[in-house]
Order: C-alpha cells, then sequence, then structure tokens
C-alpha cells in the first residue's frame, strides 16, 4: 500500500480497534475523492474514525455537528452586507455575498449527524457535495465523510431520503463491536481502557499533504479497467435488474453511480492494494454501493452475488 | 452537428432524446428535461448546447435564487436636483443579455417568484423592452418524487416549455448496451466546444418557408382530436393549450421535415408530436401514442397526390420573401367518433367523499402551506432575532445600519407545502373477500393510492386475515413508493378468517413513530373478526391517544357492522360503504350521508 495510506491507517489502528471495513472504506473513499456515509447507532466510534481520517493528514479540515437549528450559513461561511458608492458618486449599490468558509474552503468535512439537519440547510448542502461548486467557483473538497444515527423513534431524526443518499457513493451500517458480537476486539478495546494509558484526546499525527493526495489521484486515474471488469460490473447490475426486481421505485441504481462512481471506486480499491490494475477481488467494494440502494432482502444476498461473479470473471 | 456530442447522446428510453433536442434548436424552442437522479440529464443538455450553440449560459436553481441573478442587479440612484432629491432604479446588464442558450439547471428547486418572471422572458425572448439573443433554453427537473424539498412544477410552468422529455436511468430500464457504453467513455470528457458547422439561421428560414401537406393537415387535426378523447377518460389533467398545439407544433414538424430533406412537411413528420406530449397528457395516452397515430391515419387515409397548402416551392431560394405563416390554430375539438379501447386491468374506484374525510378542509391537490426555513419567501414577516439578518430585506437592512429605521427589518417568511400526512390502507384479504369483492377492494386502494400521490402522502399497506402482513418499502412503512402500491392493489387474493387486531397494531405501531402530522387509517373489509380482540379495546385507546384516525369502507353486503361504527366514531374517523356503480366498478359513499337519505 502506499506510504500516505499506511500511515492513515496507522492512526485509525491506533485509536480504534477493530472496524475493518469501515476504516477500508474511509481510505477508499479519500483515495476516490468520494463522499461517504456512516450510519450506525451512538457509540460506534463513527465521528472518532471520521474525524482521524479528516484531521490524519495536512489538509484543510471542517467539521460541523448539525442540529436542528443549522443555517446554512454556518456551513459556508460569513455572509457580508456590501455596500459600494457608484462612480458618478450618486448612488450606491447593495450586495449581499457570502465569504467563502467551512464547507467551500476545505479539503475535507465532516459532517457529524447529517440526518438532523434542517431541510434549509441540507437541500444546498447536498447540492454543494454534489455539484463540488458554489457560485459559479470549484471547490477544493475532496471527500464529506457525513455520520447519522439510524432512523428509529429516540433518536428523533428525520431519514436522509434516497436522492440525498445518492451523493455519499460510499454507503456503510457501522454496528457498535459489543452488539455485533466481536468479542475479541471488545475484549481488547476494554483491556486498552482499562489499563489506562490511552489519552482519550490525543490528537493523531498529520502525514501527506494536499499535494500527496492529488498524486495519488493521478495515479487512480490511471490505473486500468479491463473489459473483463466491465462486463463483471455490468452482470452483477444485470442481476440486481432483472432477477431480483431492482427497478426506479424500490431502488437506487443510478447511471452515476454504478456506471461512473463504481468504476472510481474500483480503481481506488485497486490503489489501496497497490496494484496498476483492477482486478475481481475489487468487485468487493460494490458491497459499500448498495447498502441503502437496494431493498434490504436483495442487501443480503449481495455477498454472495458478488462471490458468485468474482468466480466467474476471475483469471 | 457536432459529431462528438452526437456520439455521447445515447438513445434512451421513450424518445430519441437527440432527435428532440436538435428540433427543439432548429424551432427555437424550449426543452423541459425530467428524469431520475444521475441519468446525466445535464451533461446530455450541457454537451448538446456546447456543441451546437455559442454562447451558454448554465443557471444552477437553488432556494434563494432571484431573477436578478440572470437578468441584471437592480440600481438605485438618488439624484439631488435643486432642493429636490429624485430616485431612479435601472438594471444593469445581466448574464441573459448575452445568452443564446440557457441551460436551467434543475428547475424544480427554483422559487415561484423567481421562475414566473423568468419564463416570460423565456417565451417572449425580450426583457426591459431589449431583445435577447436567446435560441433555446433547456431546464431540467428531477421527477416529483425525487423533489422532495420543493414545491411540485405546475401543469402552467411546463407549459412554456414545447418540447417535455423524460430520461430514464441506463441501469433501471435495463438498457445494457447504453450503458457498457458509457462505461467505455473516458472518466474526464474534453470540453466540448462549439463545432456545428450549420447555419442554424440559414436553416430556419428555409423550414419555415416549407408548406403543409393537406393530408398532414387533416391527419393532425385527427391526430388531436382523439388524443383530447383519450384524455378524457382519464382523471389526470391534460393541457392541450393552442400555444403549443397551434402555435409551435407546426414550427416542429416544419423543423422535422426539414430534418429529414423533405420539400413538404407529410404525416409522418407528425411524429415529432410525441416530443411534446410527455407530461400534457395522462401516462396512459402518451403511452398510446403509436396507436393513435396510426389510428389517426386509418381515418384520414390521404391521397397523396393533394396540392399541398401555402407555398409549394423549392427548398431555399423560391424567393425568400415572406415566409409562410404558422398555421392557424387547427381546431382542438373535433368530433372524432369514439374508438373502442381496451379497458385498464384496474379501475380506479371513485373515492371522493373517503378523499374528503382525509383531508378535511383542505383544498384538492393544494396542501396546506406552512411557515419552513427550507421553503421559499413568498412574503415577509418581522425579524425575532437578530441574527436572522442575512434574511432581511436589503434596502431596511441598510436603512437599519444607517440609524434611521424604527424598529428592525422585515425578513422572508419562508413557507413550504407541507406533505399530506400519512395513511395506512389495511386491505381485508380474508376468503370471504373471494372474487368481486377482492377486485372492488383493489379497486378502492388504488384510487387511495392515487389521491395520496396527488398529495405527496406517504402511504403504508397491510393485508390481513388471521394475520396481518405488512408491506415495506426500503424498510419504511410509510413511503411514496405509489407505483409499487398500485401494483400491489391489483393483486388479488383471498384467503383465511378476518382478524381486526394484528393489522390496526401494525399501522397504529407505525404511526407512533411519526407523533406529528395528520394521520389516517383506512380499513376495508367485508366482515367482522373472529380472530383476535373482536372489540379491539387496546388498538381504540391508541389510536385516541396518537390522535389517528381509523375509517372504515364496508364492501360487504349485509348490515353496517357496529364495530367498524363504534372504531371509527370513536377516533373521529367516518364509514363508507362501497357501492356497485356502472359497469360493475365500485363507488364510495359515505355510510352516515347513506342513513340520512334513506330516512
Amino acid at each position: 500500500m502506499n506510504a500516505l495510506l499506511q500511515n492513515l491507517r496507522r492512526e485509525l489502528d491506533r485509536f480504534v480497534i477493530g472496524h475493518d471495513e469501515v476504516k477500508e472504506a474511509l481510505l477508499t473513499a479519500v483515495v476516490c475523492r468520494e463522499h461517504i456515509y456512516l450510519e450506525g447507532p451512538p457509540g460506534t466510534a463513527k465521528t472518532r474514525m471520521a474525524e482521524i481520517v479528516a484531521r490524519g493528514s495536512k489538509l484543510k479540515f471542517f467539521f460541523y455537528q448539525l442540529h436542528r437549528d443549522t443555517r446554512l450559513t454556518e456551513l459556508l461561511g460569513d455572509v457580508v452586507l456590501e455596500r459600494r458608492i457608484l462612480e458618478d458618486g450618486q448612488g450606491e449599490t447593495i450586495h449581499q455575498r457570502i465569504e467563502k468558509g467551512g464547507i467551500l474552503a476545505a479539503d475535507v468535512c465532516v459532517l457529524d449527524d447529517i440526518s438532523r439537519a434542517p431541510g434549509e440547510a441540507l437541500n444546498v448542502l447536498l447540492r454543494i457535495l454534489n455539484e463540488r461548486s458554489y457560485a459559479e467557483s470549484n471547490l477544493p473538497l475532496m471527500t464529506a465523510i457525513a455520520t447519522s444515527n439510524p432512523h428509529l423513534d429516540e433518536y428523533y431524526n428525520e431519514p436522509l431520503d434516497p436522492a440525498c443518499l445518492d451523493r455519499f457513493t460510499i454507503q456503510l451500517q457501522v454496528s457498535g463491536l459489543i452488539q455485533s458480537g466481536d468479542q475479541e476486539a471488545a475484549r481488547a478495546v476494554i483491556e486498552r481502557f482499562a489499563s489506562g494509558t490511552i489519552e482519550e484526546v490525543a490528537a493523531p499525527t498529520a502525514h501527506g499533504t494536499r499535494a500527496d493526495y492529488d498524486a495519488l489521484y493521478d495515479e487512480l486515474q490511471k490505473t486500468q479497467v479491463g473489459d473483463r471488469i466491465k462486463r463483471a460490473l455490468l452482470e452483477f447490475l444485470r442481476v440486481l435488474v432483472e432477477h431480483h426486481g431492482c427497478d426506479e421505485t424500490n431502488s437506487l441504481l443510478t447511471d452515476r453511480s454504478f456506471l461512473v462512481k463504481a468504476i472510481k471506486l474500483l480503481r481506488g480499491s485497486a490503489v489501496l492494494a497497490g496494484r496498476g490494475r483492477v482486478t475481481v477481488e475489487d468487485l468487493a467494494v460494490l458491497r459499500w454501493m448498495t447498502t441503502f440502494r437496494v431493498p434490504a432482502d436483495v442487501r443480503a444476498e449481495i455477498p454472495a452475488l458478488i462471490a458468485r461473479i468474482q468466480r466467474e470473471y476471475g483469471d | 452537428m457536432g459529431r462528438r456530442a452526437d456520439r455521447r447522446l445515447p438513445r434512451v428510453n421513450d424518445v430519441d432524446i437527440k432527435t428532440a433536442l436538435r428540433l427543439a434548436l432548429l424551432a427555437k424552442e424550449h426543452v423541459y428535461l425530467e428524469g431520475p437522479p444521475g441519468c446525466g440529464k445535464t451533461s446530455i443538455a450541457a454537451d448538446f448546447l456546447r456543441a451546437n450553440t455559442h454562447a451558454l449560459t448554465v443557471v444552477e436553481f437553488h432556494r434563494d435564487f432571484r431573477a436578478a441573478d440572470l437578468f441584471g442587479q437592480l440600481v438605485l440612484r438618488r439624484i439631488s436636483d435643486a432642493g429636490s432629491e429624485r430616485l431612479l432604479s435601472s438594471r444593469d446588464r445581466g448574464r441573459i443579455f448575452s445568452a443564446n442558450a440557457l441551460l436551467l439547471d434543475d428547475l424544480s428547486r427554483a422559487p415561484r417568484e423567481s421562475l414566473v418572471p423568468l419564463l416570460q422572458v423565456l417565451d417572449r425572448r425580450e426583457l426591459d423592452g431589449a431583445p435577447l439573443p436567446l435560441e433555446i433554453a433547456i431546464a431540467t427537473a428531477l421527477p416529483q418524487e425525487h423533489a422532495h424539498a420543493t414545491d411540485p412544477l405546475g401543469l402552467d410552468i411546463l407549459d412554456r416549455f414545447a418540447f417535455q422529455l423524460r430520461l430514464r436511468g441506463r441501469v433501471v430500464s435495463g438498457d445494457w448496451v447504453a450503458a457498457a457504453q458509457w462505461l467505455d467513455q473516458p472518466e474526464s470528457p474534453q470540453q466540448i466546444s462549439h463545432e456545428s458547422d450549420l447555419d442554424l439561421e440559414r436553416a430556419r428560414q428555409e423550414l419555415q418557408r416549407l408548406p403543409f401537406d393537406r393530408h398532414a393537415l387533416s391527419v393532425y387535426v385527427e391526430l388531436l382530436g382523439m388524443i383530447r378523447l383519450r384524455s378524457l377518460r382519464h382523471s389526470s389533467p391534460t393541457l392541450l393549450s393552442d400555444r403549443v398545439f397551434a402555435r409551435i407544433a407546426p414550427k416542429i414538424f416544419q423543423a422535422h421535415a426539414w430534418s429529414r430533406g423533405a420539400t413538404r412537411v407529410e404525416a409522418q413528420d407528425l411524429r415529432a408530436l410525441r416530443y411534446l406530449l410527455k407530461f400534457r397528457v395522462p401516462r396512459e395516452v402518451f403511452e398510446e401514442f403509436d396507436v393513435c397515430f396510426e389510428a389517426a391515419l386509418a381515418e384520414k387515409p390521404g391521397p397523396v397526390d393533394l396540392p399541398a397548402l401555402g407555398r409549394a416551392g423549392e427548398r431555399a431560394g423560391d424567393g425568400g420573401d415572406a415566409p409562410l405563416q404558422p398555421m392557424a390554430g387547427p381546431a382542438l375539438c373535433v368530433d372524432a367518433p369514439l374508438d373502442p379501447i381496451q379497458r385498464p386491468v384496474l379501475a380506479v374506484a371513485q373515492v371522493e367523499p373517503l378523499v374528503s374525510a382525509l383531508l378535511g378542509n383542505r383544498d384538492r391537490g393544494v396542501a396546506q402551506p406552512d411557515e419552513d426555513p427550507a421553503g421559499q419567501p413568498r412574503r415577509y414577516r418581522a425579524m425575532r432575532q437578530l441574527d436572522e439578518w442575512p434574511e432581511a430585506d436589503l434596502s431596511e437592512l441598510v436603512r437599519l445600519l444607517d440609524g434611521n429605521l424604527p424598529g428592525l427589518p422585515r425578513v422572508y417568511r419562508r413557507e413550504r407545502k407541507h406533505n399530506g400526512g400519512r395513511l395506512a390502507i389495511l386491505r381485508d384479504v380474508s376468503a370471504s373477500m373471494e372474487g368481486r369483492l377482492s377486485l372492488w377492494a383493489g379497486q378502492v386502494v388504488s384510487g387511495l393510492v392515487r389521491v395520496g400521490m396527488k398529495q405527496r402522502m406517504r402511504i403504508g399497506y397491510v393485508e390481513f386475515n388471521h394475520q396481518a402482513e405488512r408491506y415495506h418499502l426500503a424498510e419504511r412503512f410509510f413511503h411514496k413508493g405509489y407505483r409499487r402500491l398500485l401494483d400491489q392493489a391489483a393483486t388479488r387474493r383471498a384467503e383465511g378468517r378476518t382478524n381486526y387486531e394484528a393489522p390496526l397494531r401494525i399501522a397504529l405501531e407505525e404511526f407512533r413513530k411519526f407523533p406529528k402530522g395528520s394521520s389516517h387509517i383506512v380499513i376495508l373489509t367485508d366482515g367482522v373478526p373472529v380472530i383476535g380482540d373482536p372489540r379491539v379495546h387496546r388498538e381504540r385507546a391508541l389510536a385516541k391517544r396518537l390522535g389517528v384516525r381509523i375509517h372504515a369502507v364496508f364492501l360487504g353486503l349485509g348490515d353496517f357492522p357496529e364495530i367498524l361504527q363504534e372504531i371509527s366514531t370513536e377516533t373521529g374517523g367516518r364509514c363508507f360503504r362501497g357501492v356497485p356503480g356502472v359497469g360493475g366498478d365500485i363507488a364510495v359513499k359515505a355510510f352516515d350521508e347513506m342513513v340520512a337519505g334513506a330516512a
């Protein structure tokens, strides 16, 4: 693996035990410059991991905890009222504009508890995430990491609607080590905290500048995707549509996500594995794309489907 | 036209987008392009416009879009003049004055008060008395079921766009050939620049001179009549405006004839009409377009050699003076004979009385606007806190800062039409529902779903006999997957015995998660419960506590069951009875009114 990513992975491992899949997904998101959505119950290290990824690099970083009264301007920067006297001195123009800050100036941003944001902020926010431009200028934004609690009565949140969720190419459900029965990892966490040597507040060491990440992205774009892989991807989609009945009403199999971004994720997976070309192993990333995009019963079939396609299309 | 752009414009779903855009550009008409997220609407439009026009302006709509952002900022001047002061307003020239193509991205997000003046300008192509160089505007929008945050675009707004196209995703529509083509594209395609070598102006002059074949004209009139008649049979709205179908359509047929190199407009050019129909007629009628067209042709089998109307001139170089006037509007009301059409598989029950119970005093089809920070500024309200200043009226804010505004400035009162609440449909599928009752229940369900669709209600659906089965979409019980619900309504099964407790419990548990908004349950049944608590005491208490109204629709024959009356009276709901109507379909009548009528 690339040294930059190794360092980032080390930082993640230093602070958070277990959650290998989430860590891998976070690294993939950073490499691919795609947004990632982590949904899980409180206290499962979602925010912690997101923060380590953001702070573990020398990148401009914006963290925002969304809440019910979040105003759009808190996310975008400062609102400025500008009065300018006209050249002839006989009038003035009054403009309101935004002094760019927040998400408009960051390389990586963490949007904590995204489903709590009111529609006002969320609509514009998601649009910015999608277009990566605001007021006709492009943003430096690489990756947005959003976290949310599952939509349950007790959390008083509204579910994100599927179209909003589609902005997050990678989607994961995070579950706690204890609740998911990962006793070994849970034990390691308990031991660590019981020993009293861990500084909870310690900040991760920052590695890698924007230029390093830009170089990595160049590498990603040069990664080869063979015809066989493309056919495997199409077969995956064909099975979802034709055998599992995924359609516009029950699923979100958008062309943008599955014909453009899926390829990017496959490349990212190859870059993470230190390969110059995509192989069938990389198809495993597709499971992160289907988390909230297909009905639950279909989702359960995805790992088996990916395994079958990997066998059929393997060299 | 642009060759590279052509390669990137795939033939998607029901219309050939490429042809439609080309015709729109030739006819100088605007295009509305709707499609689900991520199906390439914006890139298709942008590529086409970049390749074929000179000055493209992209407008990305958002909640705070003001027409001034495009038209030019308002400038106020105070001019002191010997003891008096004059206040003059003018506009600096905005982006629209230099654009010959506009891409209106995400039209549905634009606030209505900015959109309406913009659309007028699109139509008239002039602003402040100055002509605009605008040739074509392409608007993209999400289908309503995806555009949760915005108000639906009305027929009046859509009518400003002559061409109305709907894109479907390649993946979901199973178009694997197109999907494979897309995978093979370079990831970041090169910026497309203007590369058309077609002299559009010359083409437009030529096509305006193409005469109409008499036969084509009578087929067109026949076809419009057929479309109108077929549309009348459906409840969804239809708008066949004279502006589009009398003034604009002929120009589009001319463009179509010109593109295929013909010297006059013939019946086959009328096929271009389908590019205009998508959101103007009910879905069923749109899908029958080809059938209608063939029927209209068969109705008016034309001797081909009738003299053409207007000037039967050669293409180009026939003097070049006065172009053929656009056709005088063919009359829309034609007494075309009613041809038999297939009865839809599932008729929709008349559910108006039920609808008024669900919606209370709200207007049909209009949800109540309510104050909402995500909404659009429709009016002003008083400022409540100083941190609301970014929302304040600018001129008043300036006066406040200057120290000569008594009190606080006004701020936008943002409001939004809230969705129509939640509805749970509980459908009895016990053995006694066999046969006609099951069909009727399905008709009532689809009637309710169609109303829910207009109201943007979230609907939950439960089928019950001795046990209850809930249907959900993406793990949500209440959802807006209306098409899925309509499919479910058409299924028929009848087995087991009747139990009210289980379905009511399921629905109420779901309502418990959503304490706000209007909540209704409609229970469709033909009998009384024989399993579970027959009096459903706990469920009645829970419904009262949650404020859920339970309405009962009794489809059986005998007396209206007392238990249903009790449940609905206690929860503030109403009772309805299914009454067979003409042709064996069912209508829903309020039970109390029937009783009063009988008395």
